[in-house]
């Protein structure tokens, strides 16, 4: 019998990793989780003001918000997500799709699990410097990879080659080394959780900027976005409480514009909300 | 001749009795139901691998937890992550005996218990489990009920939820066997 049962028990163990992550986002960086099948993930993201900016007087900015984004998120099927949000910033209304074409198996056949990212933000915002002559100059795109892997149950981490392109920039010149503002930038995203108890973790993401632009730019700073924070999980909800040095939220507006850094107490305290509706029979 | 047939049907009986003594499971469904004030949670698994021998009534059943299915995707995740902690101890395991002799050559429905090691999450728990035996032809239908306490195995119900899980869990299961080959 004990022959059989290590028969049986070989036979078993090929199933589709639960839960890299416990949502589908980390701080900036998107996880590779997708809503489930008839599912509806209703976020609140939050970003207070910089802790250096006004100290005391903004009480470290909870007084002040850089960001605030409002988003549905809606499972097709376990593999497919489709999403709209609205962020403060930019008065940016963004429209999303996360699509899983491999997810992690626990027999590691399927060694790590593979989620396309692909987002449009419009503005809608008042142009007193005219730089939207036309509807297609407010758009811009985000393209991202996802590539992440669960080390047993209380390791997982991903890389995220990210992509971002505005339809309209000013293009401006690093006086350092002479480099243009480019539309098109591309990002090397990477973060991890890192489980502490049943239901509470500690998440990091990064992102490193390609950009020639960026590099020692004195006129205008930039810096990359850094994130860490803590994940509490309730049932029901899960929720983030994070620092970070992204004002935005969507990679369309912390990417490009991040001018604030770690160092300068340009920290943001803000927060992630995520609650999980059921939307019919499965 | 003659030998030559008489070792030959013998040789063919002795086979026949040995290839029916070991069944393997072809179609399995265990199910469990929590009923609590706020929430009813169900779940079935259909991946269910058993094994039973005649000649010495043992009874083996292997449980890859994480093949539970849910209706609502999040208690699904929240049970394999949370309460079963399904990385660390991925299957649940029956191991034990039929206490009756039975005949299992004649078709029929027949009372039944089994005796033995019951491990979930990693905990052992010595349990004998009522049910019947239907024997259908060459099929052997296993068919029982019996209650899980959450507490014997170690399974840790925080106090945020605890109206929406029972402390006790009805399990059913059903199995059908056909000789191994």
């Amino acid at each position: 019998m004990d022959m059989l049962e290590a028969e049986a028990t070989e036979e078993l163990g090929n199933e589709k990793v639960q839960a890299t992550f416990k949502t589908q986002r980390l701080i900036n960086l998107h996880s590779n989780e997708t809503v489930k099948k008839k599912t509806l993930d209703f976020r609140v993201t939050h970003r207070f003001g910089s802790v250096g900016l006004y100290k005391a007087h903004d009480l470290f900015g909870m007084d002040n918000v850089n960001d605030i984004r409002i988003s549905f998120d809606y499972g097709i099927t376990d593999y497919l997500q489709v999403g709209i949000a609205r962020s403060k910033r930019q008065e940016l209304i963004d429209g999303s799709f996360k699509f899983r074409p491999f997810t992690q198996t626990t027999n590691n056949k399927v060694p790590v699990s593979i989620v396309l990212l692909g987002q449009v933000g419009f503005t809608p915002q008042k142009d007193p410097d005219s730089l939207y002559l036309k509807t297609a100059h407010r758009f811009n795109y985000t393209y991202q990879l996802i590539i992440a892997r669960k080390f047993g149950p209380r390791i997982s981490l991903e890389i995220a080659p990210t992509l971002t392109h505005r339809n309209i920039i000013r293009r401006y010149v690093n006086p350092e080394n002479g480099a243009e503002e480019q539309n098109t930038m591309f990002a090397l995203g990477a973060g991890g959780r890192f489980k502490i108890t049943q239901r509470t973790a500690i998440l990091i993401d990064y992102f490193y900027v390609f950009s020639k632009y960026r590099q020692n730019n004195t006129t205008t700073p930039f810096y990359n976005p850094l994130g860490i924070g803590v994940e509490i999980e309730t049932g029901g909800h899960v929720f983030h409480l994070v620092a970070t040095n992204a004002a935005g939220i969507v990679a369309g507006n912390y990417l490009p514009y991040n001018n604030e850094s770690w160092r300068g107490l340009g920290i943001k305290a803000g927060f992630n909300i995520s609650r999980v509706f059921n939307v019919g029979k499965r | 001749m003659k030998t030559i047939l008489a070792i030959l049907s013998f040789s063919m009986v002795t086979f026949s009795i040995s290839a029916q003594d070991l069944y393997a499971v072809t179609e399995s469904e265990i199910q469990f139901y929590s009923d609590s004030p706020l929430e009813k949670i169900e779940a079935i698994n259909k991946k269910t691998k058993s094994f039973f021998k005649i000649s010495t009534k043992t009874l083996m059943f292997v449980i890859p937890v994480i093949s539970f299915k849910f209706e609502k995707p999040l208690m699904e995740e929240h049970f394999n992550e949370n309460y079963l902690e399904t990385e660390k101890f991925p299957t649940a395991k029956f191991s034990g005996t039929i206490n009756e002799e039975l005949d299992y050559t004649k078709n029929g429905t027949y009372d039944a218990s089994a005796t033995g090691k019951l491990t979930i999450h990693g905990v052992e728990q010595e349990r004998s489990i009522n049910g019947t035996i239907t024997v259908k032809d060459s099929q052997l239908i296993f068919e029982g009920k019996f209650q899980i306490k959450l507490k014997d195995h170690d399974i840790d119900i925080p106090s945020i939820v605890v109206k929406n899980i029972a402390e006790v869990v009805d399990v059913t299961a059903k199995l059908v066997y056909e000789p191994k080959k």
